[in-house]
């Protein structure tokens, strides 16, 4: 098959071939005639050295005129065709299917749902290859799959028989860049193509320009579904958000025309908690604030519903998990048990701890109270057989003036079990005899009582604000502590490594800590009453009681709700679970999974941690993801939902995606192939050959004309 | 540069010129003096010049005595000039033929105050005894004279005419021969055998043009003979070396002609200072 000129107008540019020749002739060298004194030396002149000066010559412009030749038919761009088979017989075809099969697939438009759809056109993309064609199949969601390798269309059509839309997002450019994996890069003599079967969502083809697509592999885009489709969703739920944000869930429109009012509905542990009707714009979105009510301590489940239908159902329901910390206990030594209650000195304490104690069924508020005397202590706090330490997180002692020492001796074990304990002290207390007994548990040595004048109280000067004691205070206008006024103090003188937590207006401490073991300790230099000053009567003194009992029992948040960060279809999670393995001289870990996974759709299956100490997974279905620990008890909630990518159903058309793409060379083989003979299959070209061999003829002629002038 | 003064067309300045300025490089040379030494008396004899008489010796005596020379022991030299076409060769000072009139006349000067006789003899298409030798003062002048007279042209023929020339010869005496011997090499054997037959030292100064040594020209050429007319088409660039080579071999020929003829030869470049060739003049006198 003959060579076609693409721009054959530059042929008569082959005239200029006659300037080299022109010039040759113009500039060579004449024979210059020279009187010589004898030309008896010139005689017998071999004739090649005169002959092959003159051979170099016409070499030399041959060469030039060969290469200027060369270069005048590389701009007139040759090519040869390439044939197409006799009979009309097309290319072998290779195509590659890629199936979108993400949460917006479950979409169900105006004309119908969109799956079905996708199918259909799966299968006629395959139907209509002939038995010489190949065809691979790739599903996309989070990951491309190949579900069909490269092989005869009925294998990639039975592969579609069962499947089903996911639960996660997908990217276009990733389907791309698996499908030109199965291809292959050496796309030369055949049809390649891939089929893309997709909504082509905006959000998934937002990076399709990522993947560089050769230009001899064919795209064809099948969009189903309509561009724009109207739907609502909950995108959000945060039971824990941080910070001074309330817990909220979001409501989200996310069509584009009119406003659309739809009814939301919010449960905890499957109970309704509320139900109320919104109305949200189109494109916009609007947060419901969420209060909780009393919960017992342990894992829970917040579920906030859209009740209206719309396109994609799916996402019209949100999950979350949160935890809510067990009460804080604390045993309270009461010094005058006989006492009418209001006479008590854990009066001020036990209000300010648990205000609705014995007036109410509700579930337990923060803190959990009970009192008993210093002689029953060593038995409150002894050790049950089936657990590791006492019952009690917080022991309080408002004001003891006797302390058996087997309390004493008990109360310390306590403490550096972890325990905290709080001593208060008062006039019933003598410093000496009180500064003997708990010699080994005192942060400081309580020294003689002073008082004040009334006109002239002291006042409470600084304030720890770093510890959990007087966190409460940290933000301004969380109250005043020097509002309360002391009338009567007992001075603190602190021992090496105890910490003062608070000063009165003259310095002298007036609340020291110490640490012990794995507990903690704290002196106050007051009564918990109005006896000497009138702290308790006014509102910091509940939120400092708060501190102190947090503060004594090591648990330093004070959130109501615990809630692990909300896991996505189709991204990993990562969840602590135990402390990482000791980097060297580790025991090899078994193989036997430590843990037990539940999945939403009720299988579970073993998951052991990794070296970090965490367990990784990747959800496909929104629900709850249980971990439980080998006791039986859930370790974790993880609570999985749909991207909200998914929500927004509005896509590009076939011409916009094909726009996206880059269009370009990949590989080696491929930008060699593309280089020498051009990226058109249906011709090969010879310009780049040609511009080639002129180099060369180039190179040769300078080589030629060096040998000459040596 | 044969000549190291600016070009003067005198060429009897130019050879005293030379002369003096090599005589005065020798510094009280051991040679001066040779032919003018006191030789003897004798008596007068009637018919003897009175210029040579010893007027004081008669004085004290009484008696006639004249003063006798050693003038009849001068040496008779012959100068042989090449007058070819082909001498005519070389650009400016560096002309063969120049520097042959230069170099002929420098030794005839030389020869003079050396009181030996010079002679000249030109050979070019025929030769000719242009000037024999004669013991005299004006002899040089005569030479000179002729020099500058002298012209190039045709070609070189080292033949009959030189041979019987050269049978002339008859008395001991030195040839100093100056030619670039584009001749016929047997010919010039001939020459060679015939002088050392003559009782002659020879002495060759072959003459070249550094044109003719280095060949330093690039290029296709058409080289024509200076004496013939003959014309070789030559690619100077490609010929270059074996020119080269060629002319190295010829002027090796001639030296070792001159070698088995007893004749003592000596390669002059027309751009080289002719002071070599005056000493060679002088060391060859000294042996004779």
């Amino acid at each position: 098959m003959p060579f076609l000129l693409s721009n054959a107008a530059f042929l008569p540019a082959l005239a200029a071939l006659g300037v080299p020749l022109l010039l040759h002739l113009l500039l060579r060298q004449r024979q210059v005639r020279m009187r010589f004194s004898t030309v008896r030396f010139f005689d017998d002149i071999p004739p090649q050295a005169k002959s092959r000066r003159r051979v170099r010559n016409w070499l030399l412009l041959l060469l030039r005129m060969a290469c200027l030749a060369l270069v005048v038919l590389a701009f007139a761009r040759p090519f040869l065709p390439v044939a197409t088979p006799p009979g009309g017989v097309q290319r072998p075809r290779r195509v590659v299917v890629l199936l979108d099969r993400s949460l917006s697939l479950q979409a169900r438009d105006a004309s119908g749902p969109r799956w079905p759809q996708a199918l259909d056109a799966v299968r006629r993309a395959l139907v209509e290859l002939g038995a010489a064609d190949r065809a691979a199949l790739v599903a996309l969601d989070a990951h491309p799959s190949v579900l069909a390798p490269m092989g005869p269309p009925s294998v990639a059509v039975a592969a579609v028989k069962d499947l089903q839309p996911g639960h996660q997002a997908s990217s276009i450019a990733d389907g791309l860049a698996e499908a030109l994996r199965v291809l292959g890069l050496r796309t030369e003599g055949i049809d390649a193509s891939v089929v893309v079967v997709s909504d082509l969502q905006d959000p998934a083809v937002a990076d399709v320009a990522s993947v560089p697509v050769p230009p001899d592999v064919r795209v064809v885009p099948v969009a189903v579904g309509e561009r724009r489709a109207p739907n609502m969703a909950v995108s959000d739920l945060q039971p824990d958000p941080g910070g001074d944000l309330a817990p909220f869930l979001t409501v989200a429109n996310l069509g584009d025309v009119g406003s659309a009012t739809t009814t939301v509905e919010f449960r905890i542990d499957g109970t309704p908690m509320w139900s109320r009707s919104v109305s949200v714009p189109a494109g916009a979105t609007t947060n419901i604030d969420l209060a909780w009510p009393a919960l017992s301590a342990g894992w829970h489940r917040a579920e906030a519903r859209l009740v209206s239908a719309d396109a994609l159902e799916a996402d019209n329901v949100r999950v979350a998990t949160f935890r809510s910390p067990p009460p804080l206990r604390v045993l309270i030594v009461e010094g005058r048990p006989a006492a009418r209650s209001f006479q008590r000195q854990s009066l001020f304490l036990e209000a300010a701890l648990a205000p609705n104690r014995d007036l109410t069924n509700a579930p337990g508020g923060r803190f959990q109270v009970a009192t008993c005397t210093a002689a029953e202590l060593a038995g409150r706090l002894a050790v049950p057989s089936d657990g590791p330490r006492a019952p009690w997180d917080v022991v309080l002692a408002p004001a003891q003036r006797d302390w058996p020492s087997e309390s004493i001796e008990v109360l310390e074990r306590f403490v550096r079990a972890g325990g905290g304990t709080g001593f208060f002290v008062d006039a019933s207390v003598a410093p000496g005899a009180f500064n003997a007994a708990l010699d080994p548990l005192l942060p400081a040595e309580v020294l003689s009582p002073e008082s004040a004048p009334v006109e002239n109280p002291w006042r409470i000067a600084m304030a720890d604000r770093s510890s959990a004691l007087f966190d409460a205070f940290r933000t301004a206008g969380s109250g005043n502590l020097a509002v309360a006024e002391f009338l009567r103090r007992w001075p603190l003188q602190p021992i090496p490594g105890a910490r003062v937590l608070a000063r009165l207006d003259d310095g002298i401490p007036l609340v020291a800590g110490r640490s012990m073991g794995s507990g903690r300790i704290v002196l106050a230099g007051f009564p918990p009453d109005t006896s000497a000053g009138d702290w308790p009567k006014h509102k910091t003194f509940v939120p400092f009681v708060h501190g102190l009992a947090r503060h004594l029992a090591g648990r330093d948040d004070d959130r109501l709700v615990l809630a692990p960060p909300i896991a996505t279809c189709g991204a990993e999670v990562m969840i602590p679970v135990a402390a990482p393995a000791p980097s060297s001289g580790a025991v090899p870990p078994t193989n036997a999974p430590a843990y037990k996974v539940l999945w939403p759709d009720g299988t579970q299956s073993g998951a052991s941690p990794d070296d970090s100490g965490y367990l990784r997974f990747e959800p496909r279905q929104p629900g709850v993801v249980r971990i439980v620990a080998p006791d039986g008890k859930d370790v974790h909630q993880v609570a999985v939902n749909p991207p909200p990518s998914e929500s927004l159903l509005s896509g590009v058309t076939a011409l916009q995606l094909e726009q996206r793409m880059d269009r370009r060379d990949v590989g080696p083989a491929g930008a060699v192939a593309a280089g020498w003979l051009g990226a058109d299959p249906g011709r090969r070209e010879g310009w780049r050959l040609l511009l080639l061999s002129a180099l060369g003829l180039l190179l040769l002629e300078t080589v030629v004309a060096n040998r000459t002038a040596s | 540069m044969l000549l190291e003064v600016p070009f003067i067309d005198d060429l009897p300045l130019l050879s005293r010129i030379v002369v003096e300025g090599f005589l005065d490089g020798l510094h009280r040379s051991p040679f001066l003096g040779y032919s003018s030494e006191f030789a003897s008396y004798r008596p007068y004899a009637p018919g003897d010049n009175l210029r040579h008489l010893d007027w004081k010796v008669w004085a004290r005596t009484d008696a006639l005595y004249l003063r006798q020379f050693e003038d009849d022991t001068n040496l008779r030299c012959h100068v042989l000039l090449d007058t070819s076409a082909s001498m005519d060769f070389g650009e400016g000072t560096a002309n063969k033929f120049l520097s042959g009139r230069i170099l002929a006349a420098a030794l005839a000067q030389l020869m003079v105050r050396q009181r030996d006789a010079p002679g000249l003899v030109l050979f070019g298409p025929d030769a000719r005894m242009a000037l024999p030798a004669r013991a005299s003062r004006e002899a040089a002048m005569e030479v000179l004279a002729l020099l500058s007279t002298a012209r190039p042209g045709g070609e070189t023929r080292v033949d009959a005419g030189l041979d019987a020339l050269a049978r002339t010869f008859v008395r001991r005496g030195l040839v100093v021969l100056i030619s670039d011997f584009f001749a016929s090499e047997p010919d010039l054997l001939a020459l060679l055998r015939r002088l050392q037959g003559m009782n002659q030292e020879v002495l060759v100064f072959h003459l070249l043009a550094p044109e003719e040594i280095d060949f330093p020209v690039d290029g296709d050429f058409i080289m024509k003979d200076a004496e013939t007319g003959e014309e070789r088409v030559v690619d100077a660039t490609e010929f270059g070396p074996a020119f080269r080579a060629r002319i190295e071999a010829f002027c090796e020929r001639v030296r070792a002609g001159c070698l088995r003829h007893e004749a003592d030869y000596q390669r002059l470049r027309t751009d080289e200072p002719i002071g070599v060739a005056l000493s060679r003049y002088l060391e060859k006198r000294a042996t004779l």
